[in-house]
């Protein structure tokens, strides 16, 4: 038996090197979808265009002004036309993708108007970079617009005192006869406190920027999040395209028929058949999780055995479905097709690239069939968080049905197939 | 006509009859094939010879009869007889992109052959079939007749009593036929049950037994000569299948 399954999958093993196509997708393909999910799966804007539009004519104004245009995602614009319609102009054309208006006596009184931020919406993501980044661009400032408005605060009150004593002292020295006047003269100029005497503090005003702290990938780096779903996608991708091709493929020639009636039992035929794409998908896993850590420095934070055993779960499924397909393709054309079909639904709603929940729940309720969504929050959960068995047992656990439902279902159908 | 099975028979079956739907691919066929005999089986495309080949190997199961193969029982020893015979489908079934010595390694090894008695097989099968010059050149790029060769190598690597060919000889060139006749003779030399498809009326001269089977049933068998006797009046192979079918056996020599 051992034999046996040695001299095919040894068979299979030349196959694949001799085929150029193949090769070539097996390095190519990972290497491709690393870069891509990478780098250009970032949803993250580094700068956004900005027009800053200051009509407030106070100190305060001013100084929020200049914190969005020095902020270093700001990628300042300046506009023939500095009106809110000169804004909403550039906006249409594209050149710009925030304004920001400072209107007049801004922060003056408590009845100003608020500063004013337009968005482009079409431009979903520089659109909510620019939402978030109103806060960051106006810390550095926040100090010195205290300072002001304390400084402001004191002068205030001492205008007011000083007033209310030169009421107070007019009032008084109306009924002090001119001679008393003369004598009292000097030293009543002498008893108006100094403001800076009165030990008046300013009302604190609170810190209300808040102090962020965001836990297990604190830059929001996307590569982070992509990167451990990439792994399960390479490994499904490679092993139900490696075992639904290499069926059909003899199929198609008409040496499956002539293996059948070799002493080869169909458990060994199914066994060395998927031998091959079981090797390969593991090499590409291995291939994208070093090359990832390496070029996006990520660190695996769980437990890896038990990473690569739930991975495997994933694996056993997808070769389950790959000989399911082989039962059902005619040539390999169909096959690539339906192995397409099997695969691409999977990436799309299974939480890899847009969040579950953002999805409409009858969609939710289909992803949830789909192997693949159960494996991205194992895949990100040890990855990035270090989530063990106990926190993942649920999807873990339907990853194992699945695996099992999928090979015995396609055993016996390739069998079946066989006779 | 239940005849009894002999003793030294390869193959022996009895009323094997296989349907598809309302389709009748076979219909009650009893047939005997003495050891050691190169038995042809006669009849045009789609008769029921490759049906009739693929329930013999156990690859279908029969919907009625049975019959032993080898000694083994068709319906529950299939394995048994997948393990001694040799079977030569019509394709050719090679592995292109592997080459014409790792063909024979890969089906060597399959049939359970040691290493070492294997490159000595091999070796003995590619001087007898003249191959030796294309060892090492891929199998999709061996045409013809030396293609054909090598898949009747690689059916009996494993030196099998009883070797099967379902029409080994479709899509080759005539010279190619006739030597690969040669070839099936010398095999019988050794022993070897030959059970050989055709719907070539030249080859059926070269069978020691002959089973006409038109539309499913085998409606003659003997040896040529007891044929031509019995259908013929005496005469020729082709008279006597006129007279079985109302019409010749269509094709002759094979395209080119």
């Amino acid at each position: 038996m051992l034999n046996r399954l040695l001299a095919l999958a040894g068979k299979e093993f030349i196959q694949i090197r001799r085929d150029k196509r193949t090769l070539a997708m097996m390095i190519v393909l990972p290497l491709l979808w690393l870069v891509l999910f990478g780098y250009a799966f970032s949803f993250d804007v580094k700068e956004v265009k900005v027009v800053v539009i200051d009509n407030s004519g106070s100190p305060t104004g001013a100084l929020v002004a200049k914190a969005f245009r020095e902020y270093d995602r700001s990628r300042v614009v300046t506009l023939a036309d500095s009106s809110e319609a000169g804004i909403r102009a550039a906006m249409y054309r594209g050149d710009v993708q925030m304004g920001i208006i400072i209107p007049p006596g801004y922060a003056e009184t408590e009845s100003s108007p608020p500063m004013k931020v337009i968005l482009d919406g079409s431009d979903l993501f520089a659109a909510q970079t620019g939402t978030r980044m109103i806060q960051k661009a106006l810390e550095p400032v926040q100090d010195e617009v205290k300072a002001q408005m304390q400084a402001k605060a004191k002068a205030d009150l001492a205008g007011r005192i000083a007033e209310q004593f030169q009421k107070v002292k007019g009032a008084l020295l109306a009924q002090v006869p001119a001679p008393v006047m003369a004598q009292l003269g000097g030293k009543l100029a002498a008893l108006q406190p100094p403001a800076d005497a009165l030990a008046f503090t300013p009302p604190a005003v609170p810190q209300l920027v808040p102090q962020v702290e965001t836990l297990y990938n604190p830059d929001l780096k996307s590569a982070n999040v992509m990167i451990p779903g990439l792994l399960g996608l390479v490994v499904m991708f490679m092993a139900i395209l490696m075992t639904v091709l290499g069926i059909v493929r003899e199929r198609e020639h008409g040496t499956l028929e002539q293996l059948v009636v070799t002493p080869i039992t169909p458990f060994e035929l199914m066994l060395g058949k998927l031998i091959p794409p079981f090797v390969i998908a593991a090499m590409d896993f291995a291939l994208v999780y070093l090359l990832g850590i390496d070029l996006f420095n990520l660190t695996f934070a769980g437990n890896f055995p038990l990473f690569v055993g739930l991975s495997m779960l994933l694996l056993f499924t997808t070769l389950g479905l790959g000989l399911l397909l082989s039962t059902v393709a005619q040539n390999q054309q169909q096959a690539m097709q339906l192995a397409m079909f099997t695969i691409f639904p999977q990436i799309l709603v299974s939480g890899l690239i847009f969040p579950l929940i953002s999805l409409p729940k009858w969609v939710q309720y289909i992803a949830y069939l789909l192997p693949f969504t159960h494996y991205v929050p194992i895949a990100r959960g040890m990855f990035i968080k270090g989530q063990g068995l106990d926190q993942l047992l649920v999807p873990s656990l339907v990853l194992a049905f699945y695996a099992v439902a999928a090979l015995v279902l396609a055993s016996v159908r390739f069998r079946k197939r066989l006779a | 006509m239940n005849a009894p099975i002999a003793a030294n028979a390869a193959i022996a079956t009895t009323g094997l009859t296989k349907r598809f739907g309302d389709f009748t691919a076979v219909d009650d066929v009893t047939l005997e094939v003495p050891e050691g005999a190169v038995m042809g089986l006669l009849g045009p495309n789609g008769a029921g010879k490759t049906t009739l080949i693929r329930m013999l190997l156990g690859l279908l199961t029969p919907s009625a009869g049975g019959g032993r193969v080898l000694g083994h029982d068709l319906l529950t020893e299939s394995e048994a007889i997948r393990r001694k015979a040799g079977y030569m489908s019509q394709r050719f079934s090679l592995y292109d992109d592997l080459t014409v010595d790792e063909n024979l390694t890969f089906y060597g090894r399959v049939y359970g052959l040691k290493r070492g008695p294997l490159r000595e097989r091999i070796d003995e099968l590619l001087a007898w079939s003249g191959l030796e010059h294309m060892r090492r050149a891929p199998a999709g790029q061996v045409g013809g007749g030396l293609r054909q060769r090598l898949a009747f190598a690689c059916a009996i690597l494993h030196r099998p009593p009883l070797l099967l060919l379902d029409e080994p000889t479709s899509g080759v060139d005539p010279v190619s036929r006739r030597k690969f006749w040669d070839l099936i003779y010398g095999l019988s030399d050794t022993g070897t049950t030959v059970l050989v498809t055709t719907h070539y009326m030249d080859e059926a001269e070269y069978c020691d037994r002959l089973g006409m089977i038109l539309a499913g049933r085998l409606v003659a068998h003997g040896t040529p000569a007891e044929l031509r006797a019995v259908h013929a009046g005496g005469g020729s192979l082709d008279r006597v299948f006129i007279n079985l079918a109302g019409r010749p056996l269509s094709p002759s020599p094979a395209p080119q």
